[in-house]
């Protein structure tokens, strides 16, 4: 009995460990016949870890637009298929998905819905295979330079700190003080970095900046630091993960005469739902309004809420934009379409329309710069925010 | 005034370390099985009372005995999977056979509960009282008064009862006290039973006092538990539970001095500083006492 017993707990070990596992790669389709066979794309996403409900965001989103682009014909009348797989949070991960991507040469491209630390470990790879990775959420300032196959649609740390510090913080807020928590990787780096940067063009003293890392659960310490520095505004430099734990922690604390503010990784209904009341009051910054004054955006979230039962879109829904204009560049390569005709025919894209609206191009270096919109949370909901 | 709030911030994180290094204690060092499910027990804990929440309308007293119940129900398959029928074998069979159990508990939980971030219901609501501008909550008072409850209770039943000798007969040579008519499986069971019911109410305190949990959380506490308990010389839980208090303390007074991403690199150093120097941890404190008791005995 105890060894079917055991057998049996091995059998669901293994099964398990499968199932968080790297999704397998589709089946193609083709029968060898070049103009009808599927356009492959990889996708390299958060299935699990931490991350993972941002991972579920992207994927939805990606299927939105896959669903779209097939009904329309595909690229050139070649069906869109996609290959995901799954980097776990885990920045080690993501050269390794990378590598299997490169090997596989059906794959034209690849999008990433990896962290500004995954997509920077993955970019030599990628770079030494000549294929695109193009990210959606990638913002670290210091990802697209990092070769001619690396693209980021999110717009970069530093136009997007900038925003916030110029419009929101010293504009809106009036701030002359401001403390900084922030996550301890490439991502939170360049945050801290383009917030130095902002903050001396505007005034504004940065009276204290602390670190913490990725899982960290307990932020009390930290906190009484920060506090003992009496900023007027702590900026989140956080995903939502630790940006909801550590806005609790604030108003466990007490620390209520601190104006709290975040940019995009924080602003979406994850947050919402684990701050509840606490998060009252905090104003972000984001590229991805889904209200009705962006019909094609609040579109793409009525359909959004209807396949993942009612739940809002994050800035993750930016990857519906990823594939729609990753499609367009596949399209104007004609029937030479190689990795290396659609990395050229991708950076010479402009003029490109997102679901916030259109005349977007790629800078020089694969960056994007995007447009923010300030909102605040107010009866448990992210609102416009006018000052 | 700093350092006062960050000496109750210590003394608050300090408290979950000894109330996991409790559990852990007295299931690695007072009965001697080898368990690296610990962290996952006190994650199912916490998700237990996540559910009990929904299912019973967020009542206090009946999440607390749910919690009981499922932490119950895996300990006892946990020990007839892992630890049973491995009882004379090498350690390591046991060691990985409990990873492996872990991973399936950890994975269990994200399939069922999804993977992302879960607010805890403020089960003992949010009332505090002010010391000098400091905010303390009462959740903090309560897990230190568990902690100390515990201790008693546990080091009562280990030192005063037939029940607590068995166990610890078992840890000592588990051989010797089959030959003197103990049931070793049946003693093991219940320590490890106790073991995984504390690491239960740990979960539930621990998401009642942070407010939010996540099926991945196991990890980093099963190390600190691990680290506590090493620290209380692995077979004392008092001791124990008074290095977690110690280890809470030493990481947050390190924080006021370096940033908070070098808090796992000092208490680590700190460890293993005070392993080189006292091997055997903090149990010399306790030398005098524990031979006087075998003196005793």
């Amino acid at each position: 009995m105890k060894k079917v017993l055991t057998m049996l707990l091995a059998l669901v070990l293994i099964v398990s460990l499968f199932a968080g596992c790297t999704q397998p790669a589709e089946e193609t389709s083709g029968d060898g016949d070049s103009a009808t066979e599927p356009v492959r794309f990889g996708v390299s996403y958060f299935a699990t870890g931490t991350n993972a409900e941002n991972g579920e965001v992207a994927k939805i989103s990606l299927e939105i637009a896959l669903d779209e682009i097939n009904a329309a014909g595909g690229i050139n009348g070649r069906p869109v298929e996609l290959v995901f797989m799954d980097v776990k949070g885990d920045a080690k991960e993501s050269p390794e998905v990378a590598r299997k991507f490169a090997e596989d040469e059906s794959i034209l491209a690849v999008i990433a819905g990896d962290s500004s630390a995954g997509v920077m470990a993955a970019a030599p790879v990628y770079e030494d295979a000549g294929l695109i990775q193009l990210a959606s959420n990638a913002s670290a300032a210091d990802f697209p330079p990092m070769g001619d196959y690396q693209f980021s649609l999110v717009g970069r740390s530093s136009e997007d700190i900038p925003y916030g510090v110029k419009n929101v913080i010293a504009g809106q807020l009036g701030a002359k003080t401001i403390a900084l928590i922030y996550q301890n990787d490439e991502w939170g780096n360049s945050y801290v970095e383009s917030y130095e940067s902002s903050c001396a063009e505007n005034g504004i003293e940065i009276v204290a900046a602390e670190p913490y890392m990725v899982g960290d659960q307990d932020f009390n310490a930290v906190l009484s630091k920060l506090r003992q520095a009496n900023p007027d505004v702590l900026a989140l430099c956080c995903q939502y993960a630790e940006g909801s734990l550590i806005m609790k922690q604030i108003r466990q604390m007490g620390w209520d005469d601190v104006q709290c503010v975040c940019s995009g990784g924080l602003v979406n209904d994850m947050f919402l739902d684990v701050v509840g009341e606490d998060g009252e009051g905090v104003i972000g910054w984001t590229i991805y309004a889904y209200s009705e004054d962006y019909p094609q955006a609040y579109a793409f979230a009525e359909e959004y809420r209807s396949r993942s039962g009612g739940k809002n879109p994050s800035n993750w829904g930016g990857m519906y934009d990823v594939l729609h204009i990753l499609t367009n560049a596949a399209i104007d390569c004609g029937d030479n379409l190689t990795r290396e005709t659609l990395r050229d025919s991708l950076a010479a894209q402009d003029d490109f329309v997102t679901m916030m609206g259109g005349n977007l191009k790629f800078n020089d270096d694969g960056s994007v710069s995007r447009t923010y919109y300030p909102l605040t949370i107010k009866d448990g909901e992210w609102v416009a925010y006018n000052g | 005034m700093y350092f006062v709030e960050q000496l109750i911030n210590g003394l608050s994180q300090g408290a979950i370390y000894a109330l996991m290094a409790i559990g852990f204690t007295l299931i690695a060092g007072e009965v001697g099985l080898v368990s690296f499910t610990y962290g996952d027990t006190v994650m199912l804990g916490a998700f237990s009372a996540y559910w009990a929440c929904s299912l019973f309308a967020e009542n206090f007293l009946l999440t607390v005995l749910f919690t009981i119940l499922v932490s119950s129900l895996m300990s006892i398959v946990l020990h007839a999977v892992c630890m049973a029928q491995f009882l004379d074998a090498p350690k390591h069979i046991s060691m990985i056979c409990t990873i492996g159990f872990g991973i399936i508990l950890k994975n269990a939980v994200q399939l069922i509960a999804g993977y992302e971030v879960k607010a805890m219901p403020e089960l003992l609501g949010r009332s505090y009282f002010e010391l000098g501008g400091i905010r303390i909550g009462y959740v903090k008072l309560y897990i230190v008064a568990i902690v100390i409850v515990l201790c008693a209770i546990l080091s009562f039943l280990l030192n005063r009862t037939k029940t607590g000798v068995r166990l610890r007969a078992v840890s000592q040579d588990r051989k010797a006290a089959s030959l003197i008519g103990i049931d070793v499986q049946r003693t093991t069971r219940l320590g490890n039973l106790i073991g995984c019911m504390i690491g239960g109410l740990a979960g539930l305190l621990y998401a009642i006092y942070y407010g939010s949990i996540l099926p991945t959380m196991g990890g980093a506490i099963s190390m600190k538990a691990m680290s506590a308990s090493v620290l209380g010389g692995l077979c004392n839980i008092p001791v124990a539970a008074f290095a977690g208090l110690l280890l809470g303390i030493f990481e947050n007074f390190s924080i006021a001095l370096f940033p908070q991403g070098y808090r796992d690199l000092i208490s680590f150093l700190f460890l293993i500083l005070v392993l080189v120097f006292k091997p055997h941890g903090f149990e010399f404190r306790f030398k005098k006492h524990s031979r006087k008791e075998a003196e005793h005995a």
